[in-house]
C-alpha cells in the first residue's frame, strides 16, 4: 500500500511516465484541433459556435474530474497519512481551479452567442461557480497554517465535504430544467452526439488528461521539494545564500 | 482560408475561447515547469550546505524528513 | 455520554446569555444590514417587495456565519477545547452540542425577528409563513455546515475571514431552496417541495457535520 511512500520509486515512475503524458498531449491535441476546427461539420442548430464545445465540455469534465482526484488523495491522508497523497492533493489543486476557470469562461462565450447573455444564474452554472470556490477554499485553507503538515488534515476534510457538490454538478440539468443543455454525453442509452464531433470530444478530452497528468507530475515535484524545504526552515535550517520565504509560499514558524 | 478565420459569423466567440485556453495551459504549464526548478534547486542547495561532501542525485535523497509530519 | 453533551449544551447557553454581547450583535447586524438595503435599491414598496426574501435569507446566513467564530475559537484560545477533546466523549457529540447551542442562540432568535425585518421590507404577507418555516427548517444546517468551517480554520492564520470562504459556498443550497420556498408561496404556488428539502438537508447535516467538524477539531491538537 506504501509503494509510493518511497520518493525514489516515485521520482523512477513520473520520470517514465511523463514524457509519455507530453507525448500523448501534443498527439492528442494536434489531431483534436484537426478533427475540431477544420475535418468535423457545423452544428445544424448552432453553426459554427459548437467548436466552442471541445474546449467546453473537456474542461468541464477535467474541473469535475480533477476535484474527484483530489478527494480521493484527501481520503487516502486520513485513512493511511500516506505522504504522497496530500502532495498530490496540493498539487492538483492549482490545475483544477484553471480548468474550472476556463470551463466557466468558455461557458460564457459560448452562451452569449446561443442564449443571448453571458450569464444565466441556472442550477448548473451556480454548482460549478461553487466548485471554482471550493477550489479557492481548499487552496487557501491548504496554505493558512504555519507548522508544516498541520494543514494536512483541515484541507482534506475540506475536499471531502466540498464531495457533495460533485453529484449536484452531474445531475443538477437532469433535475432542473433549465437553459443549460441536457446531459448528451454520459447516459444509459448512449450518447446523443453526431459521431464526426465525438471524435474531436473524445481526443481533447484525452488531450487535457494528458496535460494534466503532466502538470501534476511537475507540480508534485514541485511540492516534494517545497513540503522539505518548509521541513527544513520550521526547524530553523536556512539554505545558504539565505532565501528564509518567497518561493515556498509560507513563512518558517520558527 | 478567411471563411475559415470567420467561423460563420461567429469568431468573436470561437477564438477567444480558444485563445483563453491555450493562454491557461501556457501558463499553467510554465509556472509548474519553474516553480519545480526553483523549488527543486533550493532543495538541493539545502542538501548541499547540510552535507558538503555529497553531489548530486537530490531528488531521490530524503533529507528533509517526510514530507508529511 | 448524554450528560456530558448536556453540560457542554448548557455552558454554551450560560456563556452567552451572561455575556449577551455576541447574541445582540448578530441580531443588531441583522437589522442595520437590512435597513441599507431600503436606502440602497430605493424606497419603493414594489422593488422591496421583490427583493425581500433574498435580502432576509442572505442577511440570515451572513449574521449566522458572523457568529461562527464564538463557536470554537474562545474555547480553543483558552484551552477548553483541548480538555474537551481529552474527555472520552466523542468529539462529534461535543460538537452536536455546541452547534445545537449555537444554533439556540443565533438561527432561533434570527428567525423570529426575520417576519419582523420582512415587513418592514414589505415581502407580502403569504410569503411570510414559508420565510418563518424555511428559516426555523435550514438555520440548523447553517449552524452545523458552520460548525465545520468553523473547526478547520482552528490555528490558522486570518481564521474568521477564511471561515466566511469556506462556509459560503456550502450554504448556497440552503440559499437557493430557501429564497424559492418564499418566492413560490408568493406567487401562489405549492411550496411544500421546498420545505421537504431544507428539512431533508438539516436532517442529513445531523450525522455527517459533527462527524466532519469533530475530526476537524481533533486534528488541531496533533
Amino acid at each position: 500500500m506504501h509503494r509510493f511512500a518511497n520518493p525514489t520509486r516515485f521520482f523512477r515512475i513520473s520520470n517514465a511516465i511523463l514524457p509519455v503524458a507530453a507525448a500523448g498531449f501534443a498527439v492528442l491535441t494536434v489531431l483534436g484541433l484537426y478533427y475540431g476546427l477544420i475535418a468535423s461539420p457545423a452544428d445544424y442548430q448552432q453553426g459554427d459556435t459548437v467548436r466552442i464545445m471541445y474546449i467546453h465540455v473537456p474542461a468541464a469534465y477535467m474541473a469535475v474530474m480533477i476535484y474527484a482526484v483530489i478527494a480521493g488523495a484527501s481520503a487516502s491522508v486520513l485513512i493511511w497519512k500516506h505522504p504522497l497523497a496530500e502532495i498530490t492533493a496540493r498539487a492538483a489543486a492549482p490545475v483544477g481551479l484553471a480548468f474550472t476557470f476556463l470551463c466557466l469562461a468558455t461557458g460564457s462565450l459560448w452562451g452569449k452567442p446561443m442564449w443571448g447573455t453571458w450569464w444565466v444564474w441556472d442550477a448548473r452554472l451556480t454548482s460549478v461557480l461553487i466548485l471554482f470556490f471550493l477550489y479557492i477554499g481548499y487552496m487557501t485553507l491548504a496554505n493558512a497554517f504555519d507548522e508544516p503538515g498541520r494543514a494536512s488534515k483541515p484541507a482534506a476534510i475540506l475536499a471531502l465535504v466540498g464531495v457533495v457538490n460533485l453529484p449536484i454538478i452531474k445531475f443538477s440539468v437532469d433535475w432542473w430544467n433549465t437553459l443549460h443543455q441536457p446531459a448528451a454525453l454520459i447516459r444509459l442509452d448512449g450518447p446523443t452526439i453526431a459521431p464526426e464531433m465525438l471524435t474531436p470530444l473524445f481526443l481533447m478530452m484525452g488531450s487535457f488528461t494528458c496535460f494534466f497528468i503532466l502538470v501534476l507530475g511537475l507540480r508534485m515535484r514541485s511540492e516534494y521539494a517545497a513540503a522539505r524545504l518548509r521541513n527544513a526552515m520550521s526547524r530553523g535550517v536556512t539554505t545558504p545564500d539565505g532565501v528564509p520565504n518567497g518561493p515556498v509560499g509560507r513563512e518558517p514558524a520558527a | 482560408m478567411s471563411a475559415f478565420f470567420e467561423m460563420g459569423g461567429h469568431a468573436v466567440y470561437i477564438w477567444p475561447c480558444y485563445a483563453l485556453a491555450a493562454a491557461v495551459m501556457v501558463y499553467l504549464l510554465v509556472g509548474s515547469v519553474s516553480a519545480m526548478r526553483r523549488n527543486e534547486a533550493m532543495a538541493k542547495a539545502l542538501d548541499v550546505s547540510r552535507r558538503p561532501r555529497s553531489e548530486g542525485g537530490a531528488n531521490t535523497r530524503i533529507a528533509g524528513g517526510s514530507a508529511d509530519a | 455520554m448524554i450528560r456530558a453533551m448536556r453540560a457542554v449544551f448548557m455552558r454554551d447557553l450560560r456563556l452567552v446569555f451572561r455575556q449577551g454581547a455576541d447574541l445582540a450583535l448578530a441580531l443588531a447586524f441583522f437589522l442595520i444590514a437590512a435597513s441599507l438595503f431600503p436606502l440602497g435599491v430605493g424606497p419603493s414598496p414594489e422593488t422591496l417587495a421583490i427583493v425581500a426574501s433574498g435580502v432576509v435569507w442572505v442577511l440570515s446566513l451572513l449574521s449566522v456565519m458572523l457568529s461562527l467564530d464564538r463557536l470554537f475559537q474562545s474555547d480553543y484560545d483558552d484551552g477548553a477545547l483541548e480538555l474537551m477533546a481529552m474527555t472520552a466523549t466523542p468529539m462529534a457529540l461535543l460538537v452536536l452540542a455546541k452547534a445545537s447551542a449555537h444554533w439556540v442562540t443565533t438561527g432561533l432568535p434570527l428567525t423570529l425577528l426575520a417576519p419582523v425585518i420582512a415587513m418592514m421590507l414589505n415581502l407580502p404577507a403569504d410569503g411570510l409563513l414559508a420565510l418563518v418555516l424555511g428559516l426555523l427548517l435550514g438555520t440548523p444546517a447553517m449552524s452545523l455546515i458552520g460548525a465545520i468551517g468553523a473547526a478547520l480554520v482552528l490555528g490558522a492564520r486570518r481564521a474568521s475571514l477564511l471561515t466566511a470562504l469556506l462556509v459560503l459556498p456550502l450554504y448556497i443550497p440552503v440559499l437557493i431552496f430557501g429564497v424559492s420556498a418564499v418566492d413560490a408561496a408568493v406567487a401562489g404556488l405549492p411550496w411544500r417541495p421546498y420545505m421537504l428539502i431544507l428539512a431533508a438537508i438539516s436532517m442529513a447535516s445531523i450525522p455527517l457535520a459533527p462527524w466532519a467538524a469533530g475530526a476537524a477539531v481533533r486534528s488541531a491538537f496533533q
